[in-house]
């Protein structure tokens, strides 16, 4: 039988190929070359427009506040993620260096450290309903409160995209309010945009500005967020290992600019500029839409005079939703492990940040404007 | 080996079987998938090319596979996984019926009706390039229910190469078929049934192989669509949730279903082909 595998296969290739199974235990890994301390450097940034808390970054780029802090000569191409997904892949990948990420996706990028180290180096904000916000389909009845509304989840079909900031938002909900939905759909926004349009669903978790896209479109109606439940949601900044080590002159540079887009968001004078970049980033909204989604206030609010706060360095809130965040996606078996890396936050960074500038965390907040400027 | 079935005293089957398992082809597609394997292994973990060393390693992913308590939840011995795969071929059946049924009557048309080809071929040559993922949003709104639009989407793709490769089928048949059929005074139906549907059959059957090839990887756009099972499903899951070796098993499970489905189709064009092997054989003789 061997003869005659012998005979015919090619077998020099076969035996080339056995031969050279583990036996060649060279590396050749990417390695990126981010260059000397003090030169400069060719940044790649994913961001994401179309996720309100993390709007930072659409002022980073608009302002361009990184020119003050990098050195002379340094290139920063800013790569849009319509989800956070996106954005972890390509961190992972090392075709982007930073990135601007929802709680979830942030705590999935740090878990994957066996393929790239990633640590979070600041807060972008914490909120209870930039990402945790509960739609209803148009024609559903008009509920007396947001446990009512919540209540009528049971046997229905709810969809959220999972991995996302609202995943564990629902996921938490279910259990806390023992509902039970026929089925709990995994899509993304857009397919959850055609379904409300269909009416094929019959609620939906999502994050702003989507939300309030939608809302103010008539296909859906909003009826229950994170202070219904008391959940938190985040957004926060993370970078990649290897820069931090390589470039920690870069990682305090990006830091700095980081402080000022975030004083100029939390700064109510902004407010209608703060619209124009919405505006200019986010494509196929109005102005209402993106107003609301940053500043609109809505009665499942509590009357919060806050939509988001700005920790920027790591708050025990902060800490606190990254842990829960981590066990979360470990009992539903997205990343490995619930304990994450030491080196999972870094907040060294933002604090030198703060003490250069003696400020404190949090550093400001993002108000409830009422009407949203338009 | 005529020896050894001697000594070993088979019935028929069992000697075909073991004359397959000794035959070459069946030794070189295990080389070839021992080559792949030892490329990847290589590549991924001991050589860590450039690009490649981010992969999920083989270890990791035979690993994850085979475990009982597999890390990201899908491995062999998950009833999840077996959920994905029947919820998967059931679309994919659907989908590949329906492609035969409404591409190999549309494609025997064009091919035969010059006219109907003229209506219909310029539309048809626009529709079939856009991408499944094009439709996902038309597909939602059209089609009532979760399962329809997924069902729709994977067979869009399947539909096109059934259509396209009958009307092929029915262009390459030898003028004079047409011409004898007449002078023995058939009428249209009946060269229709006589000539064309056996003359188009080769290149109906090569169509359907690719149009079940073409099912399968269009579901993945449209599992996307599906929000709870399927292969696909789990591969769109498993990258927004970064879960890399549940990826490639997914791929593994998705490339190893849908061989043994080609491979079905590609049989059962066989023994339905079997006319045409001989007239072959003939004519060579």
């Amino acid at each position: 039988m061997l003869q005659l595998f012998f005979k015919k296969i090619s077998l020099p290739v076969f035996v080339a190929a056995l031969i050279s199974f583990g036996s060649l235990p060279s590396s050749y890994a990417d390695t990126i070359d981010y260059g000397a301390i003090g030169s400069p450097i060719n940044l790649s940034v994913g961001y994401q427009p179309y996720y309100t808390e993390s709007w930072s970054g659409l002022v980073m780029r608009n302002k361009k506040f990184y020119e003050k802090y990098l050195p002379k000569g340094s290139k920063v191409d800013f790569q849009v993620g319509l989800q956070g997904a996106v954005i972890v892949n390509s961190m992972l990948a090392g075709k982007e260096q930073i990135g601007y990420l929802g709680d979830m996706p942030s705590v999935v990028a740090v878990s994957k450290s066996d393929v790239a180290p990633i640590s979070l180096v600041a807060v972008l904000g914490i909120s209870k309903d930039l990402c945790n916000i509960f739609l209803v389909r148009k024609d559903a009845p008009d509920f007396k409160t947001p446990a009512e509304a919540l209540a009528s989840l049971n046997g229905k079909v709810v969809a959220a995209p999972k991995g996302s900031c609202v995943d564990r938002f629902v996921q938490s909900t279910f259990i806390k309010e023992k509902i039970k939905p026929s089925d709990y759909l995994n899509q993304s926004i857009e397919v959850i945009t055609s379904n409300f349009r269909a009416g094929k669903i019959d609620a939906a978790a999502l994050w702003e500005p989507t939300a309030s896209k939608l809302e103010e479109e008539g296909l859906a109606k909003r009826v229950a967020s994170g202070y219904s439940v008391n959940e938190s949601d985040g957004a926060f900044l993370a970078m990649r290992g290897d820069l931090i080590k390589a470039r920690p002159d870069i990682a305090q540079a990006w830091l700095n600019a980081e402080l000022d887009a975030q004083l100029f968001m939390a700064d109510p004078k902004n407010a209608k500029e703060m619209v124009d970049i919405g505006m200019e980033y986010a494509n196929g909204f109005t102005r209402s839409e993106i107003g609301k989604a940053i500043y609109g206030q809505r009665p499942d609010q509590n009357g919060s005079k806050i939509r988001f706060t700005m920790p920027f360095s790591f708050s025990a809130d902060a800490r606190d939703l990254i842990t829960s965040a981590a066990s979360f996606l470990k009992e539903i078996k997205v990343i490995n492990n619930g304990t994450l890396p030491s080196d999972a936050i870094n907040s060294s960074f933002a604090d030198n940040s703060l003490k250069a500038r003696n400020l404190k965390s949090p550093i400001g907040s993002v108000p409830v404007i009422n009407p949203p400027p338009n | 080996m005529n020896k050894i079935m001697l000594k070993l005293n088979l019935n028929l089957r069992e000697e075909s079987l073991i004359r397959k398992l000794l035959s070459p082809r069946f030794f070189l597609m295990i080389t070839g998938f021992v080559i792949f394997l030892c490329f990847w292994h290589l590549s991924v973990e001991v050589w860590q090319l450039p690009r490649f060393a981010q992969l999920p390693t083989l270890r990791a992913v035979v690993t994850e596979f085979i475990s009982t308590n597999p890390i990201y939840g899908v491995s062999i011995f998950t009833h999840e996984l077996y959920q994905h795969i029947l919820a998967s071929c059931l679309r994919v059946f659907a989908a590949f019926i329906l492609a035969t049924l409404l591409g190999v009557p549309l494609g025997l048309f064009l091919g035969w009706s010059t006219k109907f080809r003229e209506y219909v071929f310029p539309v048809f040559e626009m529709l079939r390039p856009i991408p499944i993922l094009a439709w996902v949003p038309l597909a939602i709104v059209m089609f009532t229910g979760i399962e329809t639009p997924v069902i729709f989407l994977a067979f869009l793709g399947s539909f096109f190469v059934t259509a396209l490769n009958t009307m092929l089928g029915v262009q390459q048949i030898d003028e004079s078929y047409f011409r004898a059929a007449r002078c023995l005074g058939a009428n249209s139906f009946q060269v229709f049934k006589h000539v064309v549907i056996p003359g188009a059959m080769p290149f109906i059957f090569t169509g359907l192989q690719i149009s079940v090839g073409v099912c399968w990887f269009s579901l993945v756009a449209a599992e996307m669509v599906s929000g709870q099972y399927g292969l696909g499903y789990i591969i769109n899951t498993s990258y927004t949730n970064v879960r890399y070796p549940t990826i490639i098993i997914g791929m593994i499970t998705l490339g190893f279903i849908g061989y043994i489905t080609s491979a079905m189709v590609r049989s059962v064009g066989k023994s339905l082909m079997k006319w045409r092997m001989r007239e072959l054989a003939l004519s060579e003789g």
